[in-house]
């Protein structure tokens, strides 16, 4: 199983009560500082006194504004992204009413993420992770990623076990079952069914305290919630990964390049943005995807390495840093 | 309604509760403690026997947040009142992660008692012991105070020497009520009792 990437940032001060006690339980603060804390954040208090509250609200909304910043950083996933938008103004608007003492209502936000592999899943997962976390929805915001290896055991008791233990470690942060239909796979008999059946008790049973997200291919996760009807109404949001398109696909090239300080000669550049376009819609399931990219690029990184190797010593740091179009079309 | 019962380790929190209890005509204690598991603990104790499982000399006897709901009458109609035995908050960062984690308990409920009854322990004043009062109870009453209906009990007023700390107290905490108790001999139970009720509608 993966391990959570979670990482606590141990520099400023607390910003939420639920956080002064966590640092107090990690011996990170003293009681009285504890103390001291508790009562500038507690909205008893600090409600109509807004000079107080302003700072920590500001820096909230500051902290807010630079995770929603990432995920709008991200190539394409325009309705996603519109989404989470919406997400995060129902929960903020949600946790104003309940300090308010209005009516609010209970925050299920548990998801279906469909889309292929590669349509940027995981990487929104472990977003709304992190926005969760400073929204004070969920106290870690880790990610935990499992699938069905992770939750389905060989013997009767096992799978409960086994999904209890992955439930455990994702208290507090989002679990992300990867191709979640695979649960569903062997039908009645088979030990998924236990672990769906686990799944949804501890959806009651940890109600709030962590965000469950099913993935995988759009048909086959129609295919599980339409055969698992109690699955459905459990899941409130639903949002789909698109492949991406072509433009998207090279402009996710050329991000990666810059990662790995490479880039794309304008010769290439021209020439993969037209063979995209040219195969825009004849992708096979599954290559309409940044993984598709990643190979391509990767391939070409290889080969113009193979490429430089015999006159390396004259190479310049510009050609150390450019692909060609035959670099990149090797890989075709 | 409840009434959360803090201050630090010592100070006679556990002592004060049950004889409180017991003051409102509490004959048996059924005490309900929350374990780290989140399962609710349900026992019936004599008074005496839970004296026994609860008070100590020792710091930390009591590791879990411990409520014994009494009626109280106010005014005709009988109400639920729950008291709260908390885990005492030492100075400091303390070394046991378990201690903490108790800790965090309390101060978590701190937000959200209706009333906060705050136990000093009266014959320690400058002392350097664990139950002195010190930091913790500058911050809890500053805190406390903001909160609702809050009072800090001056408890162990039946040892010697008490009436120069009481006058003390009441001048460092002034703002405050002080009331003078002794959760010994129940000296003072019938003016928190009164505070509660004040409170309780
Ligand atoms: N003389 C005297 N001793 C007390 C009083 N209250 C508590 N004690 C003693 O102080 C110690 C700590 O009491 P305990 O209730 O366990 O304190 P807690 O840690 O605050 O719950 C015990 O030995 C009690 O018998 C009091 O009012 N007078
Ligand atoms: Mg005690």
């Amino acid at each position: 199983m993966p391990e959570p990437d979670y990482q606590p940032g141990y520099s400023q001060d607390p910003m939420t009560s639920r956080e002064v006690l966590a640092w107090f339980e990690a011996g990170r603060l003293p009681s009285d500082g504890a103390l001291k804390h508790l009562q500038k954040l507690d909205s008893r208090i600090t409600d109509g006194r807004s000079s107080i509250r302003a700072p920590s609200q500001e820096s909230r909304r500051k902290r807010i504004d630079s995770v929603l910043h990432e995920l709008d950083g991200l190539v394409g996933l325009h309705d996603v992204k519109n989404m989470v938008h919406e997400i995060r103004a129902y929960v903020d608007v949600q946790q104003r009413r309940l300090e308010l003492g209005l009516a609010s209502e209970p925050q299920t936000l548990h998801m279906v993420f469909s889309g292929a592999p590669g349509t940027g899943k995981t990487t929104v997962a472990r977003i709304l992770g992190r926005l969760f976390q400073t929204m004070d929805v969920l106290p870690k915001g880790h990610m935990l990623e499992v699938e069905r290896a992770d939750l389905v055991g060989e013997y009767i008791g096992h799978t409960a076990q086994k999904t209890r233990d992955a439930v455990k470690r994702a208290l507090g942060g989002v679990m992300f079952v990867d191709e979640a239909y695979a649960l569903a796979r062997g039908g009645e008999k088979d030990f998924g069914k236990e672990a769906i059946d686990t799944l949804v008790k501890a959806m009651e049973d940890h109600r709030g305290e962590f965000l469950l997200i099913l993935a995988g291919y759009s048909d086959e996760m129609a295919w599980f919630l339409a055969t698992n009807p109690g699955l459905l109404s459990r899941f409130p949001l639903h949002l789909h990964f698109p492949d991406y398109g072509a433009s998207e696909l090279a402009a996710i090239a050329r991000i990666m390049l810059a990662e790995r300080q490479y880039q794309l000669s304008a010769d290439a550049d021209r020439q993969l943005t037209e063979y995209l376009v040219r195969s825009e819609g004849h992708w096979h399931v599954n290559s309409g995807n940044a993984r598709l990219v990643r190979n391509l690029i990767e391939g070409a990184i290889r080969r113009q390495s193979v490429r430089l190797i015999r006159r390396l010593d004259m190479a310049t740091r510009e050609e150390l840093m450019t692909l060609t179009w035959a670099d990149v079309e090797g890989g075709l | 309604m409840e009434a959360l019962v803090v201050g630090k380790p010592n100070v006679g929190k556990s002592l004060f509760v049950l004889n409180f209890a017991s003051y409102l005509g509490l004959r048996e204690i059924r005490l309900e403690a929350v374990g780290s598991d989140g399962r609710v603990l349900v026992r019936r104790l004599s008074l005496e026997d839970a004296k026994r499982k609860l008070v100590s000399h020792n710091a930390h006897k009591t590791m879990a947040a411990q409520g014994i709901d009494v009626e109280i009458a106010a005014g005709r109609t009988p109400r639920r009142l729950t008291i709260v035995d908390t885990v005492g908050i030492s100075e400091g960062i303390h070394h046991m992660a378990e201690i903490r984690q108790a800790m965090a308990s309390t101060l978590a409920r701190l937000g959200t008692a209706d009333i906060v009854l705050h136990l000093i322990d009266s014959s320690r004043i400058g002392h350097k012991t664990i139950e002195a009062p010190g930091a913790v109870d500058e911050e809890i009453a500053s805190y406390a105070r903001q909160l609702g209906p809050y009072i800090i009990l001056a408890n162990k007023i039946d040892k010697p020497g008490s009436a120069d700390a009481l006058s003390q107290l009441r001048e460092h905490y002034r703002g405050t009520p002080v009331i003078p108790v002794s959760a010994l001999t129940r000296r003072g139970f019938r003016e928190v009792k009164s505070f509660v009720l004040r409170h309780m509608s």
